[in-house]
């Protein structure tokens, strides 16, 4: 049908454009965490009482919070604590999970294979706050306690990635021919194997930003990760909506603010899968 | 099948001892101290020790361990240090308040989802389509918790016209209790919702393209007859899968939804027995979300060989 | 007939209902109602409403309750004779043997407060409506420490009658325990009988509302009549409108900024810093009061030492005690004549409750060169911290809290700061006191005073905190229901509980 046709396409179009606006934005979040410090008009742990639960002004873009700090260059501090957080806890997800992906994959296919595969699929879904929540009782209530808890929770999806891929291509003609040409195993595996990982991991990967951010928030509002005063979008909220009856207004910065960036991930993840999918296929 | 069902079932009560046996070696090592956070530093010489030896947690940790398992056994669920109770006593209402929250939210989920899913996909590239697609993204994008506290700001604050927070049980007044129950299982589902909508439009778009329905349009048969009937079985199927792998997520967020409404369920039970320390408690509690986490598969699986019996059972 | 009965009923019934009183309390939550055993305020709340004590205090002086009239017999005994014709809430009559299973009961002494009771050795009776209480130190302080609610009379009942007091209770006061949903509600009703003040208020629904902004919201919509702990930024706007009003109930304690003299390895560049007067001095001059006591509310009186005005002991002449006030420059000064002057970091650790204050201190010492992190943790992470002789003290440097005494006494609060006794967040060993405090409770009242005065001058001399605010317990109430809550009569207890009885409505 013609119809069908040209809303494809435009679809197509549509959501192009989306993923820019999200490859954007991100890009913009990027920039703001690594540069931020700089840009800050105001000292984000000075608190200055006499000014506080102030709306958005000519002083305060953003307005003030509970004591008298500037809400504009929390935010901006916020983005590189984020920004820094998703980094470490994804370092620890893929590098272990890649590590334990590699080995299963290369496992024969026997019953402790499968038993592996199948504690690691339930271990996917397993309500990570639950775990998290534990983690950081043992460890401490601390962000970097709840950076290692978010970075063992996306263990098993990489584990799961890399376990596929190596599983799938392992036995592929090229890499026995290479085998057979005397290539090591190291070679191969970084050379010919690997590449293949490339697209579902940077997909997974741009993923993993946008939950590790919920994750950050959900556990700093719990009281469990990031500690005061530290201007953490997730702790921030938990502040404000503490005071929510006097100054309602304090919980809409962050919370825009994890939006717009989590939106632009998926968005990304989104244009991403588009792209990478005639490849898979 | 029913020998499937029952190697499922000693396969989930097996996991979850596991589990227990795991957190109940890692209490151990949990920093903090219940006494002392019962007592506050307000205590006399002596009062330590003896409220450690009333709890139990003098003796050496297999001997702990024992009395717990075999009072597991016989339905004891242990004794909370905080709340000076037995934990039985505790659970019940607890539970019952969180399967409230839990079994509405997937409710709603499916309420709303399927009919959005289906309208996005039999409309593709309109605006209702574009519309759904924008709020399963936000859906997505947003932390549970924030979704509460915006609509507490929204509803409660500004509007004031339902309660922030708290709980009403429907045998007390059935008006108060929904009032209490609209947001936080809204929250909740919204959480769930883009997902739902996202499998059951792909779906349906795939269903969509088959021949069966063309056959079915040069019948001439209702668009109604169409879509909901010959669809949706297969986008039934689809969703319980979804929401069955989501479940997990489902439990996280309402835990933090608990914690914004402060809903008396198992999630802020979960929370104030971290917070105090309250280690036979927190044991019991891992122990429930393990076992709703593994039933829950189980069903989601054995649904799913029923529906689909093209399904190998192993 | 049959109709028209039940239609009276049902019209008697809503009649009833539109003129019975019933008072409405929202508090955080409730542990158990035994009064040995729970350390929760919100259940002293309850139980001062149910239980009577043999003595009560009110406006500073000791009155009698169910005890008429008590003497001392000798340094260690101490005779009390008892209230005649008083009813329990089950019918029973109140007599010594109900007394005697009271004070018996608290032995070993080792939950809740009932420590406190230990210099009790037996409690003789005499006869029905006399009791000689035995003690094993001389105590001059028992009488006030009678008054307390932890001491309220329970009765003794027979083996099949027994209740279990820690969700159940029968007693004396003013108000019967009808019913209690862990978690929910706690409902409570006139005891028409009561002895003394019968109260006008006919019931009493305590509920439990552990966040702070829900309660309040309840109280502004009409839910409840009287909230506890009104959240502080909240205070100002409750104030001002013409419905309700916030009464700060004074505590007999002080909020304090506790310097660690141990010292810790997560000092720098030195490991004990604040063994330098200089430096305790500079901080406490470096600290921002006006802004600590405005968030935490506004209400609470500014106090310099362990002792409040509230408590015996207290200096009658305040200008032998040093006053320490916001001065930025002097801190400076003090901090240049320091070992350090250059500044140092430290840990400051603080309860959850004072969050929000440890990080105004933390930007406070800021100024003066003090690098402070800040470590927010719960009492059961920070009293081992502070206890295990293993890491004693070794943790952090400073520590914010308050400690207020049960009585109106001051050994309690002194001791923490004081004396080798117990867990100290001041680490600060000074056997001296130790002897004092082990036998100052058996002098005279009169010869006790002037070692509190001395005791308290000493303190801030030496800065061994600085101490900030007295401690308040904010009380949301709504004009409109409720006639005076600041009536003196009302705070009888010691700490700042009111007894319901005496609450007027409009």
């Amino acid at each position: 049908m013609n119809n069908n046709f040209l809303n494809n396409l435009q679809k197509g179009f549509l959501k192009r454009k989306l993923s820019l606006i999200g490859l954007l934005i991100f890009s913009i979040f990027i920039f703001l965490g690594i540069f931020g410090p700089l840009l800050i008009p105001y000292d984000p742990y000075k608190t200055e009482y006499s000014n506080r639960y102030q709306l958005p002004n000519n002083n305060n873009i953003f307005g003030t919070d509970w004591a008298g700090r500037d809400v504009f260059s929390r935010v901006l501090v916020g983005a590189g604590i984020t920004l820094k957080i998703s980094i470490m806890a994804l370092c620890i997800g893929s590098i272990i999970g890649g590590i334990i992906g590699i080995l299963i994959g290369y496992m024969k296919n026997n019953i402790l294979k499968m038993l592996v595969i199948q504690f690691n699929d339930i271990l996917l879904t397993f309500p990570f706050l639950v775990l998290a929540i534990l983690i950081t009782a043992l460890l401490g209530s601390n962000l970097n306690n709840a950076i290692i808890a978010i970075g063992i929770s996306r263990i098993p999806r990489y584990v799961r990635i890399f376990c596929l891929v190596v599983n799938s291509e392992k036995n592929k003609k090229y890499i026995i021919s290479a085998t057979s040409l005397g290539a090591s195993k190291i070679r191969i595996l970084f050379y010919h194997i690997l590449p293949n990982i490339l697209p579902i991991f940077l997909v997974n990967t741009v993923l993993f930003f946008a939950l590790t951010i919920i994750a950050e928030a959900t556990l700093s509002f719990i009281g469990i990760g990031a500690q005061p005063p530290m201007p953490s979008w997730g702790l921030m909220i938990r502040q404000a909506s503490e005071n929510m009856l006097v100054y309602p207004f304090g919980v809409i910065p962050p919370s825009i603010a994890i939006l717009l960036v989590v939106l632009s991930a998926n968005l990304m993840a989104d244009g991403l899968r588009e792209f990478m999918d005639p490849k898979l296929r | 099948m029913i020998r499937y069902i029952l190697i499922r079932v000693t396969g989930c009560i097996i996991t979850s001892f596991v589990v227990v046996t795991i957190v109940f070696l890692i209490m151990q090592y949990l920093p903090g101290d219940p006494v002392h956070y019962l007592l506050r530093g307000y205590e006399s010489e002596g009062q330590v020790e003896a409220l450690r030896k009333e709890f139990n947690l003098d003796k050496p940790l297999y001997n702990q361990y024992y009395i717990w398992i075999k009072g597991l056994l016989n339905g004891n669920l242990g004794f909370s240090i905080f709340y000076q109770k037995e934990i039985s006593s505790i659970f019940i209402p607890r539970f019952i308040a969180t399967i409230e929250l839990i079994s509405l939210s997937l409710f709603l989920s499916i309420i709303l989802g399927i009919p959005l899913g289906i309208i996005s996909a039999v409309r593709v590239g309109s605006f209702e389509d574009g519309l759904t697609g924008i709020i399963s993204l936000i859906g997505v994008s947003t932390p549970v918790f924030v979704f509460g506290v915006i609509l507490q700001i929204i509803f409660c604050i500004y509007l004031n016209i339902l309660p922030t927070i708290g709980r009403v049980s429907i045998f007390e007044n059935i008006f108060d209790s929904i009032k209490h129950l609209i947001l936080p299982v809204f929250s909740i589902s919204l959480g769930l919702l883009p997902y739902v909508i996202r499998n059951v439009r792909s779906e349906m778009l795939e269903v969509l393209k088959n021949d069966y329905i063309r056959t079915g349009w040069a019948k001439g048969l209702s668009p109604f007859k169409i879509y909901y009937k010959h669809a949706l079985r297969n986008s039934l199927v689809g969703t319980i899968a979804v929401l069955g792998i989501n479940f997990g997520m489902l439990l996280g967020g309402s835990v933090v939804t608990e914690l914004v409404f402060q809903w008396p369920g198992l999630g802020t039970l979960f929370i104030q027995a971290l917070m105090s320390h309250d280690y036979q408690l927190i044991q019991v509690l891992v122990l429930v979300y393990a076992l709703m986490f593994t039933l829950v598969n189980l069903i989601v699986d054995v649904i799913y060989s029923i529906i689909d019996p093209r399904i190998a059972l192993e | 007939m049959k109709k028209l009965t039940l239609v009276l009923i049902y019209c008697g019934i809503i009649v009833n209902g539109l003129y019975a009183n019933n008072l409405n309390i929202g508090v955080q939550s409730f542990q158990n109602i035994d009064p040995i055993v729970t350390t929760g305020t919100d259940d002293y709340h309850v139980i001062s409403s149910i239980y009577d004590t043999l003595i009560i205090l009110e406006n500073g002086a000791l009155l009698p309750q169910l005890a008429t009239n008590w003497e001392w017999l000798s340094e260690k005994e101490l005779r009390v004779q008892l209230r005649k014709g008083v009813k329990w809430h089950n019918g029973k009559l109140f007599s010594a043997e109900d007394v005697k299973y009271t004070f018996d009961r608290m032995k070993p002494y080792k939950t809740g407060y009932s420590w406190f009771y230990k210099a009790i050795e037996n409690t003789t009776i005499i006869n029905n409506h006399e009791i000689v209480f035995r003690l094993n130190n001389p105590d001059s302080q028992l009488p006030w420490s009678l008054a307390s609610v932890v001491a309220s009379i329970v009765p003794k009942l027979s083996e099949s009658d027994q209740i279990d007091f820690k969700n159940n209770a029968i007693g004396t006061g003013p108000f019967k325990f009808i019913e209690w949903n862990i978690g929910e509600k706690l409902i409570l009703s006139k005891n028409s009988d009561y002895w003394g003040k019968v109260s006008e208020i006919d019931s009493v629904t305590f509920k439990p509302v552990a966040d702070q902004n829900a309660r309040l919201l309840s109280l502004r919509s009409g839910e409840l009549d009287i909230i506890r702990q009104v959240s502080p930024d909240s205070i100002p706007q409750l104030r001002k409108s013409s419905d309700f009003d916030v009464y700060p109930a004074l505590r007999h304690g002080s909020m304090q900024l506790a310097f660690n003299f141990n010292g810790g390895k997560w000092n720098k560049p030195v490991e004990d810093p604040f063994k330098d007067i200089m430096i305790r001095k500079a901080i406490s001059f470096a600290l921002n009061y006006a802004e600590l006591i405005a968030v935490s509310g506004g209400l609470s009186p500014r106090v310099y030492g362990p002792l409040t005005p509230t408590l015996k002991g207290y200096p009658k002449d305040e200008r032998t005690v040093e006053r320490y006030d916001y001065n930025l420059e002097l801190a400076k000064g003090f901090m240049s004549l320091s070992s350090l002057p250059n500044g140092f970091s430290t840990v400051l650790m603080s309860p959850p409750e004072y969050e929000r204050e440890a990080v105004l201190v933390k930007e406070h010492l800021k100024e003066i060169s003090i690098n402070v992190e800040l470590k927010v943790l719960d009492w059961g992470a920070i009293i081992p911290l502070a206890r295990d002789p293993k890491v004693r003290g070794t943790e952090f440097g400073m520590f914010y809290y308050g400690r207020s005494s049960l009585t109106p006494f001051p050994p309690g609060v002194l001791q923490k700061n004081l004396s080798t006794y117990g867990w100290k967040p001041n680490m600060f060993f000074d056997v001296g006191f130790d002897r004092l405090f082990g036998d100052v409770k058996t002098l005279p009242i009169e010869e006790q005073m002037p070692i509190y005065a001395a005791a308290h001058t000493y303190a801030v001399d030496r800065r061994i905190s600085a101490w900030i605010y007295q401690w308040s317990t904010s009380y949301g109430y709504s004009k409109n229901k409720i006639d005076n809550f600041e009536s003196n009569e009302v705070w009888a207890l010691f700490l700042d509980m009111f007894r319901i009885n005496y609450i007027k409505l409009k």
